[in-house]
């Protein structure tokens, strides 16, 4: 397995948001983390992209840990934040070379597949601006341009789709299956639900900082026959959540 | 009216004591204390080789006092909300302006003054002024002002761009005829013109005012001009948090960037030097600092206290940089970068080499035109030299390391 969480309790402070959390995401495999605001979803991203620490359990990492060797478990990963986080003073040009410098990349090769992706997302023409002005879904575009640029074997996506234009979500899930098929991971958390069943290739859903269930569509839908067809029906009936209409 | 003023007053006033406080601190009132006392020798020891044949100082001196005259505006105290909140009560606003007015003169009467005091040994040296002639010279100056912040007023209103200009060119014009009068002719003459003046324009005031309306946009604007100008002045000592650093392409420096090295070891470097030359805040600082050092270093002569103020000044802008370390803190990316975690200090203590050797330089350059001989300047750069090790190599790395 690529990435493996066992027994994760963690959160920001003494109390922890997350309870004992065990999931895993095989190489070549999309698994889709969901669950309502304040379910625990970025705490866990926090948590496996080492802004937080486990209080208890261990995430691996290709068989790394942070503590085993920082170095080469970063090497591996690649994150796209929600919101995208960009530097005022770089341009886009610069942003590009920022990632290559700071992963090791080889320039020429680097620079082939940048060009390629920044066709694909229409920033080709934009390489001398600041994107820090640029609009919400062309900065997100630039934070995908940035993680599909590295050789990662774990993608890390926060919500990708709100703010993306149809065309951009289209081409990042084509992006997302090309590197599946190079055998890297992707966990990729999100509340599109209708595109996340049919794109994920398996689910954790969390909830009060737990895991709800996991598996793939299927397997839930078998497990919880009553709950309902679509990943929508199924997620609001197991988080319990009722609403009077 | 005369109480939304006073309030308003009282808490602008807060506020400015609030930075004045943390803009005297004990860095910058030692610096202060050598740049007053720095300017202040020069300044006497210049007085000295004046005669009464270097008629031209008095042409400079009337220009001084003539642009001393544009400094300090009107304070209106208006803010943006006002368009909408005071709009209804327009008319009773001037009474409103006419505190702003009384206020803005009690700020304007001590600049003045100083300035006057300032030029006068001039004036006594050269043109022989006695002291009742400094004093009409001082009304003069004063009554100039009081015209000068009358028209200010004046234009809180809408007027007429032939009443702008005719208004602007009278006070501008008659200001430097009647300042040409006093210094060439007779400063009593200077003073009862210039009173005349004054006069003038508050007539034209009380006749003008209830014929137009408050031109509230431009007020609003120019008010927050002024108070932008107020806070990047404290922001040159402290954190303003109203005044956030912009950035700047300057695409000009690309070539210096170029010189950098650019690999795997030097990728803070590459967004330090990057977020240093092109954000205004730090680079702005160390520019200013620079400066003010070297044009200090240059007028102080070649002494002990011009080696005191290179240490000083070199200390100041390499203890106002440390900061710079943590500005991408923030920045979930620098966190995540499998990078080697000395690499980050690394980058910037090669950084602070950089720029406290560029000041250096500078300084050492200063240093050398004011005639210092090779040995001085040799003791100075041993001396720089020890102190940017002692800054990057342990100074730096004790605090941020």
């Amino acid at each position: 397995m690529a990435l493996a969480v066992s027994h994760l309790v963690g959160g920001y402070s003494q109390i922890p948001v997350l309870k004992d959390i065990s999931f895993q995401v095989e190489p070549g495999e999309l698994v889709g983390l969901i669950g309502l605001n304040g379910a625990g979803k970025s705490t866990t991203i926090n948590h496996i992209i080492g802004l937080l620490t486990p209080m208890k359990g261990a995430i691996t990492l290709n068989g790394v840990t942070l503590a085993s060797d920082a170095q080469q478990y970063k090497q591996q990963l690649a994150y796209i934040p929600e919101t995208p986080i960009l530097y005022e003073e770089l341009t886009l040009k610069e942003h590009l070379e920022m990632t290559m410098l700071a992963y090791g990349l080889d320039q020429t090769k680097a620079w082939e597949r940048a060009n390629k992706l920044l066709k694909t997302f229409r920033l080709d023409n934009k390489l001398d601006w600041f994107p820090a002005n640029f609009s919400k879904g062309m900065k997100q575009k630039v934070m995908i341009v940035c993680a599909f640029l590295t050789d990662a074997k774990l993608f890390i996506i926060d919500e990708p789709f709100l703010g993306l234009d149809p065309l951009a979500v289209h081409d990042l899930l084509h992006l997302i299956g090309e590197v599946k098929a190079n055998g890297a991971s992707v966990l990729m958390s999100t509340h599109v639900l209708d595109t996340a069943e049919k794109f994920c290739d398996r689910f954790v859903l969390l909830h009060d900082g737990t895991i709800q269930t996991q598996g793939t569509f299927d397997e839930i839908k078998a497990a919880y026959p009553d709950a309902g067809e679509s990943l929508n029906d199924i997620y609001l009936s197991l988080t319990g959540v009722t609403r009077d209409e | 009216m005369n109480e939304l003023y006073q309030q308003r007053l009282q808490r602008h006033l807060r506020q400015m004591l609030h930075y004045l406080r943390l803009v005297f601190n004990d860095h910058f009132v030692i610096a202060l204390m050598f740049f007053v006392g720095g300017l202040g020798l020069a300044y006497s020891s210049w007085l000295k080789t004046v005669t009464t044949h270097d008629t031209w100082i008095i042409v400079v001196v009337g220009v001084a006092l003539w642009l001393g005259l544009r400094v300090s505006r009107i304070a209106t105290l208006l803010e943006s909300a006002d368009t909408v909140f005071l709009l209804p009560r327009e008319h009773d606003l001037h009474t409103y302006f006419q505190r702003a007015w009384r206020y803005s003169w009690l700020l304007a009467i001590p600049v003045q003054i100083i300035w006057v005091g300032l030029v006068s040994p001039l004036l006594m040296l050269v043109d022989q002024f006695s002291g009742l002639s400094l004093l009409a010279l001082l009304i003069t100056q004063l009554a100039l002002k009081d015209s000068d912040l009358t028209l200010r007023v004046t234009k809180l209103y809408r007027l007429s761009p032939q009443q702008h200009r005719t208004a602007a060119s009278v006070n501008l014009i008659g200001a430097a005829v009647i300042m040409a009068l006093a210094l060439a002719v007779n400063p009593w003459l200077g003073a009862v013109l210039a009173l005349a003046l004054a006069g003038g324009q508050r007539w034209w005031h009380g006749q003008i005012w209830t014929h137009t309306v408050v031109a509230w946009k431009a007020n609003v604007a120019s008010e927050a001009n002024r108070m932008l100008g107020i806070y990047r002045f404290f922001n040159l000592f402290t954190d303003v948090p109203l005044v956030q650093g912009n950035v700047k392409r300057r695409k000009y420096l690309d070539g210096l960037l170029r010189l950098m090295p650019a690999d795997r070891a030097h990728a803070f470097g590459y967004l330090f030097t990057r977020g240093m030359l092109r954000g205004t805040e730090f680079s702005g600082l160390v520019a200013r600092l620079t400066i003010i050092g070297a044009v200090l270093l240059y007028f102080v002569g070649h002494g002990w206290l011009a080696i005191a103020l290179d240490v000083i000044f070199i200390y100041l802008i390499g203890f106002q940089l440390l900061p710079f370390y943590k500005r991408y803190d923030n920045i979930v990316f620098t966190h995540i970068y499998p990078l080697a975690a000395p690499l980050k200090l690394k980058n910037f203590q090669r950084l602070l080499t950089l720029i406290l050797g560029t000041t250096g330089v500078i300084f050492l350059i200063a240093f050398w035109l004011t005639n210092a001989s090779l040995a001085q300047v040799g003791l100075l750069l041993v001396i720089n030299v020890i102190e940017i090790y002692l800054l990057v190599a342990w100074y730096a790395k004790l605090r941020l390391g």
